[in-house]
């Protein structure tokens, strides 16, 4: 009973209330565009933050990935293949063929490693796919629109020709049209200035 | 037991969301707390307009501080209040004001001719006549008056922030609230 006696004589006028909860809410709006920025910004900040770190580590990992030429077999080798894409996707008309001649080259080299080490169905399936990419990068390399195009091309496609250990008749016997096409083009423009 | 522990929860969730800007909940917050302040002031200042205005000064220092509090850390009441007692605290060393406890008749007087609302003249007189009580007290029973009967604090948050423990807190409010009992029935 006294406690509420006390709260009564205690109790503000409601004037004073009305007026101090009206400067009170005021200053709180000054205020709370700080505070309302804080926790906003710090959540985009730390999201863009994750995407960057992120790109960053992928970015990363697709270029060791291409630059050390992983093997098929390597964890990174998916990476590998979109750092390829990539290159592709940016180069400039003129670069594209050699580009090409050097992505054949790779899957070729891809093929050799897998048929190293043993057959699998798995890797019968993988040659397969392997060297259904390394007959279009070749024939993607073929396509020049200049001579000093076709002349870059021919050069680097020679070296992969001529290469025994390739063994490119073997890869192109089902797609001679290939082969022929090469020796139409590149004919002219050998290494040593020879026919190949 | 139940209702404090659920008033805690209250507090506790209005100030995390008045940290993220919640205009709505700011009022919840000045509307639950303002009486307890107001009341918290004037058993000390004993004057009304002094009260106003330092109770004004205890929300506009909230704005400013409610970012350093963390639910995790600590239970709101106990913050604010601490915080409450400290600019208190503050104000009595930076203003030694006289306050209306100490006028003479003549200045009563005076005031009486004035021209106020009976009921705000009586509601006057007897808060100058608890001040005067309140005064009349020890500096730890003051405390507690203020902490439990103005701020209508628990013992489990007194005890935190006077830094004493509950027992010694309810032994001690026993005592008071005899003397209290015995002051308000002549109010």
């Amino acid at each position: 009973m006294f406690k509420l006696k006390l709260r009564t004589i205690l109790l503000p006028k409601k004037e004073f209330l009305s007026r101090a909860k009206k400067l009170f809410l005021a200053e709180f709006e000054r205020e709370c565009g700080k505070m309302i920025l804080r926790p906003k910004f710090k959540a985009v900040t730390g999201i863009l933050a994750a995407i960057f770190i992120f790109f960053g580590i992928a970015g990363g990992l697709i270029a060791y990935a291409d630059t050390a030429n992983v093997n098929v077999s390597h964890p990174l080798y998916g990476l590998k293949r979109y750092g390829e894409s990539f290159r592709v996707a940016l180069a400039k008309k003129t670069d594209k063929p050699v580009l090409h001649a050097e992505l054949a080259k790779r899957r070729l080299n891809e093929i050799k490693s897998l048929e190293a080490t043993g057959k699998t169905s798995k890797k019968i399936n993988q040659t397969k796919s392997l060297k259904k990419e390394m007959r279009e990068s070749f024939k993607n390399s073929l396509e020049t629109d200049s001579e000093e195009t076709a002349q870059k091309s021919c050069v680097a496609l020679s070296g992969f020709v001529e290469d025994d250990s390739l063994h490119p008749e073997k890869m192109f016997t089902e797609h001679s049209v290939l082969l022929q096409k090469f020796q139409e083009k590149c004919s002219p423009h050998s290494k040593n200035g020879e026919d190949i | 037991m139940r209702l404090i522990f659920d008033e805690n929860s209250r507090l506790n969730g209005l100030a995390k969301k008045m940290k993220r800007g919640d205009q709505k909940t700011a009022g919840a917050m000045f509307n639950l707390l303002a009486p307890r302040v107001f009341g918290f002031c004037l058993t000390r200042l004993g004057n009304r307009e002094e009260a106003e205005d330092l109770t004004q000064d205890i929300f506009l220092r909230l704005l400013k501080k409610i970012e350093l509090f963390s639910p995790e850390k600590g239970n709101f009441s106990v913050w604010f209040w601490s915080l409450a007692r400290n600019i208190l605290t503050d104000h009595f060393r930076k203003n030694r004001t006289q306050t209306f406890s100490v006028l003479g008749e003549d200045k009563i007087e005076s005031l009486t001719g004035q021209k106020e609302e009976p009921e705000f003249l009586e509601k006057k007189l007897k808060i100058e006549h608890v001040y005067k009580f309140i005064s009349s007290l020890g500096a730890e029973e003051r405390d507690l008056f203020e902490l439990r009967y103005a701020a209508e604090l628990s013992y489990g948050e007194m005890s935190k922030i006077l830094n004493k423990s509950e027992g010694a807190l309810r032994v001690a409010a026993a005592r008071l609230k005899q003397k209290i009992k015995n002051e308000l029935k002549n109010v």
